[in-house]
């Protein structure tokens, strides 16, 4: 590169560094709060490192009874959310079938909308089916966010589904339940995996739908940050995102990676 | 005469239309047990969806389809027990060769024991006992394409289906895994249907040949009845026939449109009128000028090219009458420019009726 390149190309940089940044400084500012104590005035870094925050969290808000909350009404909307996109995805992507596009838009409308918007709705239901304060209850609110995503990935894994190969299921034998079990199912393994992923971290990470329907027996882990906030104790609420962060940066890093298509599936030569 | 056995496939005026466009027309065939019969023609002819329909992937608009006498027409095509091999190959990505192939006997629901036998037996008849545990993306295009014939005939089934199964490999794969095809169908006696549009695949396996053209049958014959007596000029042209010469005949001779010369086939076929004379290029044989013979063509080299054991050239007769010849390179070399006689041996002439090619397929 020429030096004058070279020079044009700094505020570039500049520019570049300064929106990373602007991005990454409050998760910077969370860990710091988390981790560290004495952090007063005008101290670029707090005084102390310290786990005592996490200490504090498990004693004062029982974490463990949050997080098993969080995570088993995670579970169970993940699992309500791919018994209904998967015959919602095949249908969409594998049939002529009218107003697909309405259908779609659909679908699609809770992720389109704010969730405020639509919150105050499902609370009243919530209120007159006694779904409130129950695992299933929230999970199937999360669904509302989680099944839109799950029929988009899983109605594409579909779509690209080689026909010829479910031709050959049938002509060596299959029947309707065995094609679907045996070909179908592993065919798309790559996009359920995806499609799981994508509605646990939607119910792990919901706040304003959880926040309307929630009761003392289902706080989840946003609600529980929320609820430190508010009551002043800013360091166990950093921590508490800190927990809170790690499924999310376990799927952003490091199962991104591990359900890579092409690690599932093999390669169709001559396809 | 005696009543032909049940053949092991018919098809009853089978009809199958694509909105306006029919993709089949009135097709009737009838393959006995243990017949290789190859659907031979161009792209867009029917032939695929012909194998399709058999497969029972396509439902007919009329007409029936029978297997040893019994109507599958309505049997759903998991029903059928039917073997085919893909051109895509189609294996299941997921599964290694072996569970590939164990795979319709598992559907089955075949005892494990039996099962593993049949597999093994089914990967050696095609020579992959070595490669049971690869995944098909870990093999080769032929070796692919031989998982795919274990996987379909390990059940034995009724009848082999094969839809252009060569068409993905390289050229010299091509062959060695035909030869396979062929003896593999021949030792188990399997019936087998085979979709090509190369016509030298056809000859080589098959027992008889049905040529389609636009959604029909248009002959069906041994492969030597195709090969040297087509019913049509589209046939003779897509058998690899290299020299169409419109002629007019009369009394069993034939005179050339372009100028005077006269031929003699040795089976006029009882045709009086415009037809087409067709000559396979090989059997042109080249002779000098002064010697004398009826069914010779004055010529001039027009162009030659050296193959190795034989010489290619085309000549010209007159202008807008050209001719393929490929001769043996030991037999003398002729110039560009040289003038020549072209030998149409009479018993290697065919005559088909029609205007000229061009009008009812592409000859030549």
């Amino acid at each position: 590169m020429s030096p004058a390149r070279a020079a044009a190309s700094v505020p570039r940089l500049a520019l570049t560094l300064a929106f990373v940044l602007f991005i990454t400084l409050p998760f910077v500012m969370v860990l710091l709060q988390a981790f560290g104590a004495g952090w007063f005035g005008m101290r670029l870094l707090p005084a102390q490192w310290t786990l005592r925050w996490f200490g504090w969290a498990i004693a004062t808000v029982d974490l463990g009874q949050v997080l098993v909350n969080t995570i088993a009404i995670a579970l169970i909307a993940t699992v309500v959310s791919l018994v209904l996109a998967i015959p919602a995805a095949w249908t969409l992507a594998r049939h002529h079938i009218p107003f697909k596009s309405v259908l779609i838009t659909a679908i699609l409308l809770p992720r389109m909308i704010p969730e405020i918007t639509f919150a105050l709705g499902v609370a009243k239901v919530f209120y007159a089916l006694h779904l409130t304060n129950s695992y299933l209850g929230i999970a199937l609110a999360h669904v509302i966010l989680a099944a839109p995503f799950a029929v988009l990935v899983l109605a594409s894994a579909f779509e690209t589904m080689d026909p010829r190969l479910l031709e050959a299921g049938q002509v060596l034998g299959c029947n309707t339940r065995q094609l679907f079990q045996r070909v179908i199912l592993p065919l798309a393994m790559p996009g359920l995996v995806a499609a799981a992923l994508f509605s646990f971290l939607a119910s792990y990470n919901d706040f304003v739908l959880t926040l309307l329907v929630y009761g003392p027996d289902t706080v989840t882990l946003p609600v529980q940050t929320y609820l430190s906030i508010g009551g002043g104790y800013t360091s166990v609420a950093s921590a508490i995102s800190v927990i809170l962060l790690i499924p999310s940066f376990l799927f952003l890093f490091g199962l991104l990676r591990m359900v890579r298509p092409e690690n599932l599936l093999g390669g169709l030569k001559g396809a | 005469m005696t009543p032909d056995p049940i053949p092991r496939l018919a098809l009853a005026h089978v009809r199958k239309t694509f909105g306006v466009f029919v993709a089949l027309e009135d097709i009737v065939l009838a393959v006995p047990a243990g017949m290789f019969v190859s659907l031979l023609g161009p792209s867009g002819c029917g032939k695929t969806t012909l194998l399709r329909l058999i497969a029972g992937s396509i439902v007919p608009d009329s007409g029936r389809v029978l297997v040893d006498g019994e109507d599958v027409t309505a049997v759903p095509t998991w029903r059928r027990n039917m073997g085919m091999v893909f051109q895509s190959f189609a294996l299941f990505p997921h599964m290694t060769a072996a569970e590939n192939v164990a795979f319709p006997l598992e559907v089955r629901r075949e005892p494990a024991a039996a099962r593993q036998q049949r597999v093994r037996e089914a990967l050696a008849l095609v020579h992959l006992e070595r490669h049971a545990d690869a995944y098909p993306r870990q093999l080769s295009g032929g070796q692919q394409q031989r998982v795919g014939l274990a996987r379909a005939i390990v059940y034995r089934p009724r009848i082999l289906l094969l839809d252009e199964p060569l068409s993905n490999l390289d050229a010299s794969l091509r062959e060695e895994l035909r030869f396979e095809i062929g003896e593999v169908t021949h030792r188990l006696e399997i019936t087998a249907v085979y979709v090509t549009h190369d016509q030298r695949e056809a000859l080589a396996l098959s027992d008889r040949i049905a040529v389609m053209q636009s959604g029909r049958i248009v002959q069906f014959g041994t492969p030597e009845i195709i090969h040297r007596q087509p019913a049509s000029s589209f046939v003779a042209g897509f058998v690899g026939y290299a020299n169409a010469i419109p002629v007019d005949i009369e009394a069993g001779s034939a005179r050339l449109r372009t100028g005077e010369a006269v031929l003699r086939p040795a089976d006029p076929r009882g045709i009086s009128g415009p037809a087409i004379a067709f000559i396979h290029a090989g059997d042109v044989a080249l002779r000098p000028v002064a010697e004398p013979g009826e069914n010779r063509l004055l010529c001039r080299v027009a162009a030659l090219a050296f193959m190795g054991d034989h010489i290619e050239y085309v000549l010209e007769h007159l202008p807008g009458l050209r001719l393929k010849a490929q001769v043996r390179s030991d037999s003398g070399i002729f110039a560009p420019g040289d003038p020549v006689a072209a030998l149409l041996p009479a018993g290697k002439l065919v005559v088909v009726p029609g205007e000229g090619p061009g009008r009812d397929g592409p000859a030549g």
